[in-house]
C-alpha cells in the first residue's frame, strides 16, 4: 500500500479526469474503491479514494504500482498546474499503513483509542488518536471481513502493531501476503496485475459498479469512451470465478469449453483456506460467463473440469449500519 | 521428491530444509497432527515409522507380501505444507524405482514422487482427492499413495533403514 494526499480547490475535478468514480458525490469522510483508467480505458491501478474534505482526497494505491502511478499523476497534473488550477500532492512516506482486519479487529482496536468505532462503518474514514498516535482510519481493507487500515507516522507504526498484538492476547497474528492473497481471492477481489491489467477495463473486471451514474453520462475520465462503449454493448470478455475439482488453476491457466476449444484464460487462482476447494479467477469470453457454466482448465497439461462460480466464493462481512443493527439485537 | 513452487507472484526453488535431529522410536499406529508452529516454537521431531523402507527422496514402501504401500514421509508433509491437489498413476499403470510416480501439491510448492521400488500400481487412495489434507494429518496410515505389485524385491535393500533414514532427514538441509 502507498498512501497519498491530493489537496486543493481543483484536487477532485483533477482526480475525476483520472479515474471512473464519482468524487464530486462522495460523502466527506467516506471513501470507495476506484480504479484510475489510461487511454484506453484498460486500468492502470485500483485505489482506495476518500473524501477528507472537498479539498483533500485520501488515496491509497498499491505499493507495487507506485512509481507507475505517481508518473501517471505527474504527467496529467502538469496541463492542470499550467491551466491555473490549484492542486498539489504529497505522498506519504512520513507514514506507515497496518491493515487490521477480522471480527476481532474493532474490539481490540476500541482498547487503543477513545474515539467511538462502532459508527465507523465500511468505507468511513476519521482521523483520531490510536495508541497515542495521529492517524489516519480507514473502516476498509482487502480482506472481505470487517477491519481497518491505518495510517499512522512511522516512528510509532512499531510500537501501534505490538499494542494491538498486545492487547489482543495473542489472538490477532502478523500475517503475510499468502494470507492476504487467500483472502482477497475468497472475497472475489482483483489482484492488481493478476485480475486487473493495463488491458483490462472495469466493465470486463465485473467493476462497472465503481463507475458513477455522472460519470457514465458526462465520460470526463481516461477511456471513457471505450469504456462507455462496454457498458453500452457489454464487453466481449468477463471475469468469472471458478472452483476446480482438481488442481488448483493458477495464472495463465487456459480455460476450455466442453470441446477443447479455448474460451478465456486463468489470472490468479489457488487453495482456499475457508472453502477447502481449488478456486481461482479468470476472465472468459461474453457467453461463458453465468454461474454453473462447466468448462475445463488446463493444469501443467491435464485439464479438469470447473465450474463458473458467483463471487464472492465466502460471505464477506462489511460493517454496515444493517449489520451493525443485527449484531445489536443478537 | 522434487520441489517445483508455483506461487503465483514469484518463482522460486525449494529445498527440503533441515528439522531437528532426534525422533523416538513410534508405534505403528502413530497418528501425527498437523502442526502449526510459530518461527519461534519448536518444531515437533518428524516421525519415522518402524517397519517401513525409506527412499532417499523421502518416500516410505511397506512391504507385505508382494504389495508394497507406498507413501510420503512425515518430514516431507511438513516441508511441503497444507496439500491441496494429489495427482496420482492409473491403476495398471507400471514404475521403475526413480521414475516419477505422482505429485503433491501444496500451498507453495509442486514436488514430483518417485516410485521407491518399481512395480505396477494395483490401488489408488481415492480418499485423496476429496482429502489431500491425509497425506499431512496420517502420512503414513490413512494418508498412503498406491499400492503396488512388488516387481522385484531385491530393490528393497537399496532402500534406507528407519534408523538410516533418521539421519538422512536429519542432514537435509537448505
Amino acid at each position: 500500500m502507498c498512501g497519498l494526499s491530493l489537496k486543493g480547490p481543483d484536487a477532485i475535478p483533477f482526480l475525476e479526469t483520472l479515474v471512473v468514480g464519482d468524487i464530486v458525490g462522495l460523502a466527506p469522510g467516506t471513501g470507495t474503491l476506484s480504479v484510475f483508467t489510461n487511454e484506453n480505458g484498460g486500468v492502470i491501478d485500483d485505489t482506495v479514494v476518500t473524501k477528507v474534505s472537498d479539498e483533500h482526497i485520501y488515496i491509497v494505491v498499491n505499493a507495487g504500482c507506485r512509481d507507475k502511478d505517481l508518473q501517471h499523476l505527474a504527467k496529467h497534473l502538469k496541463p492542470f498546474q499550467d491551466a491555473g488550477k490549484t492542486v498539489g500532492w504529497h505522498v506519504h512516506d512520513e507514514r506507515s499503513l497496518l491493515a487490521l482486519q477480522g471480527p476481532l479487529a474493532p474490539e481490540v482496536l476500541q482498547k487503543l483509542t477513545s474515539d467511538d468505532l462502532s459508527t465507523l462503518y465500511f468505507g468511513d474514514f476519521k482521523i483520531l488518536k490510536i495508541n497515542g498516535s495521529d492517524c489516519f482510519l480507514t473502516r476498509t481493507g482487502y480482506t472481505g471481513e470487517d477491519g481497518f487500515e491505518i495510517s499512522v507516522p512511522n516512528e510509532d507504526a512499531a510500537a501501534l502493531a505490538l499494542a494491538i498484538l498486545e492487547k489482543s492476547q495473542g489472538k490477532i497474528r502478523l500475517t503475510g501476503l499468502g494470507a492476504r492473497d487467500s483472502l482477497r481471492l475468497e472475497a472475489g477481489l482483483c489482484l492488481y496485475g493478476n485480475d486487473l491489467e493495463q488491458h483490462i477495463t472495469p466493465v470486463e473486471a465485473g467493476l462497472a459498479w465503481t463507475i458513477g451514474k455522472r460519470r457514465r453520462a458526462e465520460g470526463g475520465f481516461l477511456g471513457a469512451e471505450t469504456i462507455l462503449q462496454q457498458l453500452k454493448d457489454g464487453p466481449a470478455r468477463r471475469r468469472v470465478g471458478l472452483v476446480s475439482s482438481g488442481a488448483p488453476a493458477r495464472s495463465h491457466s487456459e480455460i476450455l469449453d466442453g470441446d477443447g476449444k479455448n474460451i478465456g484464460e486463468v489470472t490468479s487462482g489457488g487453495f482456499s483456506p475457508c472453502l477447502k476447494k481449488n478456486i481461482s479467477m479468470g476472465y472468459v469470453a461474453n457467453g461463458y460467463h453465468k454461474a454453473g457454466t462447466q468448462v475445463k482448465v488446463t493444469v501443467r497439461g491435464r485439464q479438469y473440469d470447473a465450474v463458473v462460480t458467483k463471487m464472492p466464493f465466502v460471505p464477506v462481512h462489511y460493517y454496515k449500519p444493517a449489520a451493525a443493527a443485527a449484531a445489536v439485537k443478537a | 521428491m522434487a520441489f517445483r513452487c508455483v506461487a503465483a507472484h514469484a518463482v522460486t526453488l525449494f529445498r527440503l530444509r533441515g528439522t531437528p535431529t532426534v525422533t523416538t522410536a513410534t508405534t505403528h499406529n502413530l497418528w501425527m497432527p498437523l502442526a502449526r508452529r510459530f518461527a519461534t516454537a519448536v518444531e515437533d521431531a518428524d516421525a519415522v515409522l518402524d517397519g517401513l523402507h525409506y527412499a532417499a527422496s523421502h518416500e516410505w514402501v511397506k512391504v507385505n507380501g508382494n504389495t508394497g504401500t507406498v507413501g510420503i514421509s512425515d518430514h516431507a508433509q511438513k516441508e511441503l505444507g497444507d496439500l491441496v491437489f494429489v495427482e496420482l498413476p492409473e491403476e495398471g499403470s507400471s514404475f521403475k524405482q526413480g521414475e516419477k510416480l505422482a505429485s503433491v501439491e501444496s500451498v507453495k510448492a509442486v514436488s514430483d514422487i518417485y516410485a521407491p521400488i518399481s512395480g505396477i500400481v494395483s490401488a489408488i487412495n481415492a480418499r485423496l482427492s476429496e482429502s489431500p489434507d491425509l497425506v499431512n494429518k496420517s502420512p503414513y496410515a490413512d494418508g498412503w499413495l498406491v499400492k503396488v505389485e512388488v516387481a522385484n524385491k531385491g530393490e528393497i535393500d537399496s532402500l534406507m533403514t528407519p534408523d538410516a533414514y533418521r539421519q538422512h532427514q536429519a542432514a537435509d538441509s537448505h
